[in-house]
């Protein structure tokens, strides 16, 4: 081979290597193209406050679903609703340990779903935690942390009380009532179904008060998945 | 011979272009931002009563954790509770930050719990998740605010404190501030230890309600959390978003 073919062999292989050198790159910048495209967090926040101030001009919910009753504020809920509650708050309330509250507590052990895990204790001192007025165990409460929407952290609380209302500013639009686990159940929805910095609410009625849900962050059909578990644990 | 010779060079080329590390992808500014958290209560310049050291819950005595109760000098609930800190920004006085107050958690049979997520406008992620505890929220508007190299101190009313006796997570009226123990890769955390006292230690154990002193709540030196980080830098590891 002489020295001009080896050259020009030298040159064709670099050339070639460059070519293949970009469409490396440009594969590549093709996958985060398609990252990019997705909507950031701000604006999906951005988004879902326009469509939480479109909520708030819909009537608000004032009423009962199942022997539940929810309205905005104290104020709006019926005194008779809150007459038992009231009595039974009247003389104060106690801390106890969560062991002392199992007339209330669930009939069969809670099977949560893959991936929640019971939470530091928080706020309350303790997770379970319990409290019980006039010697009489009130209100049972767990909380559960889970990776939810945007791997963003997201809250369970799951409480079993006496209390048979609950204030919530919500549209009329988003209370429902419907069959979880085979158990009826009020389903407070989130403005959208990812439930990205939202709230979404699910009651059951008990013959002794309420087992409630209380979910932050976590998309709607992971909500369910919850409301299952609790349904079954609770039939 | 050269048909391979040519091959082998392309898939050389592929494989180099898709495997040498990248240049951050225009997404890192090279500018650090960071905010610190300060007394949420009273109004801008007052002096608010610390009422319990870092904890958990102020029970007797209190447990470890990584919240403060700032009282409002007030036994009656209804009162202003505040977002509000020092912003900085490595370059210049600029919007660098965005704010979304949330409910959480909230009802009567529950502690109510409001959050304040802290975005950060050039990569649009969530920064930080400073809490807020036995407050509501009147005002749930989005915000932005100034950043800059010699920080600026900003400060919003987003709410009022509640009545939260009932439920055995609260007494009186007071603000417990903390934060999700949660930050996105790259965000760094320092909370004030040495400033603020730890609750078993300094409020005296028989006494959650004692007082462990009062800070002005625009002074720079009394904040209660900092988070740090580099502009641009992804919420999710590793590299660029």
């Amino acid at each position: 081979m002489t020295t001009r073919k080896l050259g020009a062999t030298l040159l064709l292989v670099a050339a070639l290597a460059t070519v293949g050198f970009l469409a490396g790159r440009l594969l590549l910048s093709d996958d985060e193209g398609t990252e990019a495209q997705q909507p950031s967090v701000i604006d999906r926040l951005d988004a879902l406050k326009t469509r939480e101030a479109q909520q708030k001009a819909e009537p608000r919910f004032v009423g009962e679903r199942l022997g539940i009753y929810i309205a905005p504020s104290l104020e709006e809920i019926p005194a008779e609703v809150r007459a038992e509650d009231d009595q039974l708050t009247a003389a104060g309330c106690a801390v106890i340990p969560a062991e002392q509250a199992s007339a209330i507590d669930f009939p069969r052990p809670l099977g949560m779903p893959p991936g929640y895990a019971l939470a530091e204790p928080d706020v309350e001192g303790s997770n379970p935690w319990a409290h019980a007025c006039s010697g009489r165990p009130r209100l049972l409460g767990w909380r559960y942390s889970t990776t939810g929407a945007e791997g963003i952290p997201a809250n369970v609380t799951i409480v079993r009380s006496l209390i048979r209302y609950d204030t919530q500013d919500v549209a009329t639009s988003q209370v429902s009532t419907r069959v979880i686990g085979g158990r009826e159940a009020v389903v407070i929805r989130p403005a959208s179904p990812d439930g990205l910095a939202q709230r979404v609410l699910v009651y059951f009625p008990e013959p002794f008060g309420t087992t409630s849900i209380h979910t932050f962050n976590l998309s709607e059909a992971e909500v369910l998945k919850v409301a299952e578990a609790v349904a079954e644990a609770t039939r | 011979m050269m048909r391979w010779l040519a091959l082998m060079a392309v898939i050389a080329g592929v494989l180099a272009g898709m495997a040498l590390p990248r240049p951050a992808a225009g997404n890192l500014t090279n500018h650090q931002l960071a905010v610190t958290i300060n007394p949420p209560t009273l109004a801008s310049g007052s002096s608010p009563t610390l009422t319990c050291g870092w904890h958990t819950a102020c029970s007797n005595p209190p447990s470890a954790g990584i919240a403060l109760d700032w009282d409002d000098e007030n036994g009656n609930t209804g009162n202003p509770w505040h977002f509000r800190g020092y912003f900085y920004v490595s370059d210049a006085n600029r919007t660098a930050f965005k704010m979304f107050p949330l409910v959480s958690q909230s009802g009567p049979g529950i502690c109510d719990i409001m959050t304040v997520w802290i975005t950060e406008r050039h990569s649009g992620q969530l920064m930080a998740m400073p809490t807020f505890t036995h407050v509501n929220i009147t005002s749930s508007t989005a915000f932005s605010w100034m950043g800059g190299p010699w920080t600026i101190y900003n400060s919003r009313q987003i709410g009022t404190t509640i009545d939260e006796n009932d439920v055995n997570c609260s007494t009186g009226s007071h603000v417990h501030q903390s934060h999700v123990g949660w930050l996105p890769d790259k965000v760094a955390t320092t909370t004030n230890t040495p400033l603020y006292p730890d609750g078993p230690t300094v409020c005296p154990a028989n006494d959650p309600n004692a007082t462990c002193g009062t800070f002005q709540n625009n002074n720079i030196n009394y904040w209660i959390r900092r988070f740090a980080w580099a502009e641009g830098a992804c919420q999710h590891a590793p590299g660029p978003c």
